[in-house]
């Protein structure tokens, strides 16, 4: 490789990594996951939440029931997930945390196969956004295939 | 104007910091990869419970290949800390590290991100040249050792990337009115308000802590101190202040918060800015050694 290559290269690697660092904050303030965005404690919002097994027969069962050997915190043990029917502090603010808890409904969903009568897993989420009044929100699981 | 940044870019540079940020950082890499090693060598991996794939196509290896994997990576971080082989230890380390950091987006956190930024840098510059077994073992063999130069680009982005961290940080929450109006730690301290009472501190001080005026102040403060280790570590009348009040900083998160390895980490990437590595950056009473400074040195460098 030459010398000129070498240079245009290095000058194109060396301000490429900046404008990428910077994109990435700047994208924090809106991306649920803030990957490489560097916002630490952003929040002291919290959030607790209700989540059924809604059955074939339209029965609604809360999750803190183990189900054909499972069991959610078995499932879901990692991000503030486990136990989500108790008061949790959202570490990374609230859209973090919704994002996860939707990802892991959709986890569930599909890698549950000795459930054999769940339609979908429904969250109902109180949160609270920064101490201040509650709110409330309800998120569903894709719908699973059943023999 | 490019030309004179190409020389920028390009001027020879001690690799003296970047050598004790290798060992450092090998060293925070290994305990980083520890606990993921223990648990897979168990059998107990990220594909047993939830996780959430970046991409579709990013490739998962069977349980075993991935604990294998794991303990490469963590004997490449030791290797990387001593200076063993350090290219390629150093490179190694970084891609195990990449690979299980890009896994899941529950696998990511600000100092594995952070982590991984800084081996990715180390990857790209000749850090073995100093303080390593490398070095030791070549001037056993009686080669050449004296070249413990290259090019600065990788010691200023990581010190871009040191000061990013900060500057992002301290910004996010100077444009949050919660954050920097005392909301949010204010939040933290009554939610754990039993834990604050029950702790070692005097009750006055527990009480001060649980005071809304209080966190009007202290976050503004928080705030402050952030940015102030962002813009201070880049110039040299303040970088020693800079330095040192990110030192109380970082001890100050370690025992208030869980933080994985943002400490260890974020302390040692902090040495990019102790070696006055680049001409201009020295202070007037010190001079770092050239091989002419060492004739012992420099008979190598002559033979």
């Amino acid at each position: 490789m030459s010398e000129s290559t070498r240079v245009r290269i290095r000058r194109i690697v060396f301000v490429g990594v900046i404008l990428l660092q910077l994109a990435f904050i700047v994208r924090a303030y809106w991306a649920p996951h803030k990957e490489f965005g560097f916002q630490m404690f952003p929040e002291a919002s919290s959030w607790q939440a209700e989540i059924v097994r809604v059955t074939v027969d339209g029965d609604r069962v809360p999750v803190d029931q183990p189900w054909f050997g499972y069991e959610w915190n078995d499932l879901v043990p990692d991000r503030g997930l486990s136990s989500p029917w108790l008061r949790h502090h959202a570490d990374a603010g609230l859209d973090n945390q919704i994002a996860f808890l939707n990802e892991a409904l959709a986890w569930v969903a599909k890698n549950t196969p000795r459930d054999t009568e769940t339609r979908y897993f429904e969250a109902t989420v109180t949160t609270w956004f920064n101490m201040r009044e509650p709110t409330t929100a309800v998120f569903r699981s894709p719908d699973r295939d059943l023999p | 104007m490019i030309e004179r940044f190409d020389r920028f870019l390009g001027q020879q540079v001690s690799m003296r910091s970047l050598g004790i940020v290798r060992v450092l950082v090998g060293m925070v890499a290994l305990v980083h990869l520890r606990p993921f090693v223990t648990d897979a060598l168990r059998g107990d991996t990220y594909q047993d419970y939830f996780h959430h794939a970046y991409t579709a196509w990013y490739p998962d290896l069977p349980e075993p290949a991935y604990a294998g994997l794991l303990v490469i990576g963590s004997l490449a971080a030791v290797g990387m800390s001593l200076g063993l082989w350090s290219r390629v230890t150093t490179r190694v380390t970084f891609g195990v590290v990449a690979y299980n950091l890009f896994l899941s987006t529950t696998h990511l956190h600000n100092n594995r991100a952070y982590l991984v930024i800084v081996l990715a840098l180390l990857a790209a510059a000749p850090c073995g040249r100093t303080l390593s077994v490398d070095s030791w073992l070549r001037g056993r063999r009686g080669q050449y050792t004296g070249d413990q130069t290259s090019a600065a680009w990788p010691l200023w982005l990581l010190r871009f990337e040191c000061a990013a961290v900060y500057g992002a940080s301290g910004l996010s929450k100077l444009l949050d009115p919660d954050w920097f109006g005392g909301t949010v730690t204010w939040g933290r301290m009554v939610a754990q308000e039993a834990a604050v009472r029950s702790s070692a501190f005097p009750a006055f001080v527990a009480d001060l802590l649980l005071e809304r005026s209080f966190h009007t102040v202290a976050a503004k403060l928080i705030v402050g101190t952030e940015l102030f280790i962002a813009g201070g570590l880049w110039w040299r009348r303040t970088r020693r202040f800079a330095v040192a009040v990110a030192v109380v900083f970082h001890v100050t998160i370690q025992f208030s918060a869980e933080v994985q390895v943002f400490s260890l980490l974020a302390l040692a990437v902090l040495f990019v800015w102790a070696d006055p590595a680049v001409p201009w950056l020295r202070t007037p009473t010190r001079r770092a050694p050239t091989i002419q400074d060492d004739p012992s040195t420099a008979a190598h460098a002559r033979t």
